[in-house]
């Protein structure tokens, strides 16, 4: 297990290594320079000005030493200061992030809590209704946009029925109770596609499973078929789904950006997005370094879960 | 049939199962008879695709419900037709009254379950027992089966251990319930010679001392020789023929049998013996034809044979109980022409064997 985590922990240093020098290098092959995008359009015609603070950036020095400066720096936890609202963007990508990271978290759990019963009752109930109608909910949650799902949601149960709030965001330590009814909606839009996607892949391995000898050799032991099914077929089928759910976390990420700007919610999607707009290097180069980080991690937990599940794995 | 006044334990009698494939519907056992007394070894013996694991897993009713179908027949046990039971006195017949070890433990083990709580889990869903109770039985039926070191064994998964290892796991779980009746499918199939051989002598000897019945099958009638009391011959989901082992060894009385014996090797006898194959390929199961099952690959079949099947009748000139379906040793008109063959030294119509082989190879 110490080795895996090992050789595991040091291929995530290589990837976070590389996409550092990519999300670096996007502000560097963009025209201009954050000097210029600093000072605007009036103050980059002022060269002395331009120069003197191309210096203070470290701007004048070589590619590979502003690199090594800018990564020195973030991994102190400092990257520098948002040219759009001036605020450390260290603090800045922190405070963004729990929305997101709430809602992702609210989002997953949904989307576990519904695909993994449909997915097996789909499996065990093969080619019957009950199967179709699990396969017809599974493709409509994929083929269904989250944030067109959003705001249908918000016209229907904010605007015609009144139950939900429309948008904002409340921590979920601060007030549980508003909080769920905040997050219910961006959570359904934001767990639609997800949920689809697990709702298949559930159904696949269990049908596969259960086509496996051992569970006729379960069977044959005079086991109740609950038993069969869940600790015999499900803790075998589990696997392929952890590795899945591991790899959506960055779609799910990815998805919150739209998710909140319908809902209001002051998240690290909607950052992205008004930092895109505003041409807010710094920021942008920073939220990918987040994302990725994020993405990476998530991958590790989803490998360090499947290495506790299949012992297979734990001493290989 | 009653060759003595033992009680008779499971009594399968015209058994028929189909299969729905996209093939159409293979027909894998028709009509199978066959009865197990206490304590009896039997033995199934047939090729791959006759039926034999198809019927002994109907016994249990662990076919797969989507697929397969019984289209008639009983299996008396304890006074009850298991195929009309329910699934509560199913449960509690699997494992406990009749248990079921399967050909590959390495795919009839959860790999993500200890073996100890594969056979834990055995005992306990037939007795309820204290937990350190059912920990000492398994450690217990670990050493039965030959497994040293039980104790600290029980926590180890089933790719840690040696195929040899996993299969005396397989023969735990098995006897874990001290079942009335094994059905051992296949068990020495996936395992090396030497293997073979110590696991055949554990499964003989545990039955012994359980005084536990078997129903063995097998592709090879070399396993079946020094194991079973009575065997029964598969051909296309159809018993061929039947007899006590050492009659039928002594005096098998149809074609397919003889087929089958000159294809194992033997010790005593000649060294310059030929191993001589079975000509041709099993029929298509899902093509029902209206002669003898075997009659196409059978060097000594007659016009009769294409015309009509046969009946399961008492062979002439052997033992009681000795069953054969063949034409050519039934004492019927038409019929009888290999009474006096000698099967050792008469290979059958030369002429036919080429014409066999030939159309086998156009066939394949």
């Amino acid at each position: 297990m110490a080795k895996f985590l090992a050789r595991r922990a040091f291929t995530t240093c290589i990837v976070v290594i590389l996409v550092s020098i990519i999300s670096f290098s996007i502000v560097n092959v963009l025209p201009g320079d954050l000097a210029a995008a600093i000072l605007g359009e009036e103050g980059g015609a002022d060269s002395q000005r331009y120069e003197e603070l191309r210096a203070s950036l470290g701007l004048d020095q070589p590619l590979y030493i502003q690199y090594l400066n800018w990564l020195t720096d973030a991994l102190r936890g400092d990257f520098g200061i948002s040219m759009r609202t001036q605020e450390d963007i260290g603090p800045a990508i922190v405070s963004r992030a729990v929305p997101t990271i709430q809602l992702a978290i609210f989002a997953m759990a949904l989307s576990i809590l519904v695909s993994v019963p449909v997915g097996v009752i789909s499996a065990v109930r093969q080619r019957t209704m009950v199967d179709t109608g699990g396969t017809l909910f599974a493709i409509l949650g994929v083929a269904t946009p989250g944030f067109w799902l959003g705001i249908m949601l918000m016209l229907v149960f904010a605007v015609w029925l009144r139950w939900l709030p429309p948008s904002g965001f409340v921590p979920f330590w601060e007030n549980p109770v508003e909080a769920l009814r905040l997050m219910i909606m961006p959570g359904i839009a934001l767990a639609s596609g997800l949920t689809g996607v697990l709702i298949r892949q559930v159904r696949a391995s269990v049908i596969e499973v259960l086509g496996e000898e051992y569970i006729v050799a379960a069977r044959s032991k005079g086991l109740t078929e609950r038993v069969v099914l869940y600790k015999h077929a499900f803790r075998n089928a589990i696997f392929p789904v952890v590795t899945l759910i591991g790899l959506q976390v960055g779609q799910t990420f990815g998805g919150a950006a739209t998710v909140e700007v319908v809902f209001s919610i002051p998240g690290l999607g909607r950052l992205a997005v008004d930092s895109i707009f505003f041409r807010d290097f710094t920021m942008i180069q920073a939220v990918m370094m987040f994302l990725a980080l994020t993405v990476l991690l998530t991958s590790l937990l989803a490998d360090i879960v499947y290495a506790r599940l299949d012992p297979r794995v734990r001493y290989a | 049939m009653s060759e003595n006044s033992k009680p008779l334990l499971l009594d399968v009698s015209g058994l028929s199962i189909s299969f729905a494939t996209k093939q159409g519907v293979v027909w894998a056992v028709q009509n199978l008879s066959l009865c197990v007394q206490q304590g009896e070894t039997i033995a199934l013996v047939g090729e791959s695709g006759s039926g034999k694991s198809v019927a002994v897993r109907s016994i249990l009713r662990l076919l797969p419900k989507a697929t397969a179908r019984i289209d008639s027949g009983r299996v008396l046990f304890e006074g009850r037709d298991l195929l009309q039971a329910d699934e509560a006195t199913m449960r509690e017949v699997r494992g406990n009254k009749i248990a079921l070890a399967f050909q590959d433990p390495m795919a009839a083990l959860n790999p993500v379950l200890t073996v100890g709580e594969q056979i834990a889990e055995a005992i306990r869903a037939h007795e309820e027992l204290p937990k350190h109770e059912v920990r000492e039985r398994v450690v217990e039926l670990l050493t039965l089966v030959g497994i040293p070191g039980a104790e600290d064994r029980l926590t180890w998964y089933p790719h840690q251990f040696s195929g040899g290892m996993r299969q005396r796991v397989m023969i735990a779980i098995a006897i874990s319930c001290n079942p009335d009746v094994i059905l051992a499918d296949e068990v020495t199939t996936a395992l090396d010679v030497t293997i073979q051989a110590q696991i055949l002598e554990l499964l003989k000897d545990l039955a012994s001392k359980l005084s536990t019945a078997m129903v063995l099958i097998s592709h090879d009638l070399g396993v079946v020789a020094g194991m079973a009391q009575r065997v029964y011959v598969l051909y296309a989901g159809r018993v061929v023929e039947t007899a006590t082992t050492d009659d039928l060894f002594d005096h098998p009385s149809m074609p397919y049998t003889w087929g089958l014996l000159r294809s194992v090797p033997r010790l005593e006898g000649e060294a310059l013996d030929k191993l001589v194959p079975i000509e041709g390929v099993p029929p298509d199961a899902t093509k029902s034809a209206k002669g003898c099952r075997f009659q196409p690959r059978c060097a000594y079949r007659r016009d009769i044979c294409a015309e009509r099947e046969p009946d399961l009748l008492l062979a002439p000139d052997t033992n009681e109980g000795h069953l054969t379906r063949c034409w050519g040793r039934q004492e019927v008109t038409e019929g009888g022409w290999l009474l006096a063959t000698d099967w050792q030294s008469d290979l059958g119509d030369p002429g036919l064997v080429k014409q066999i082989r030939s159309s086998a190879a156009v066939g394949g």
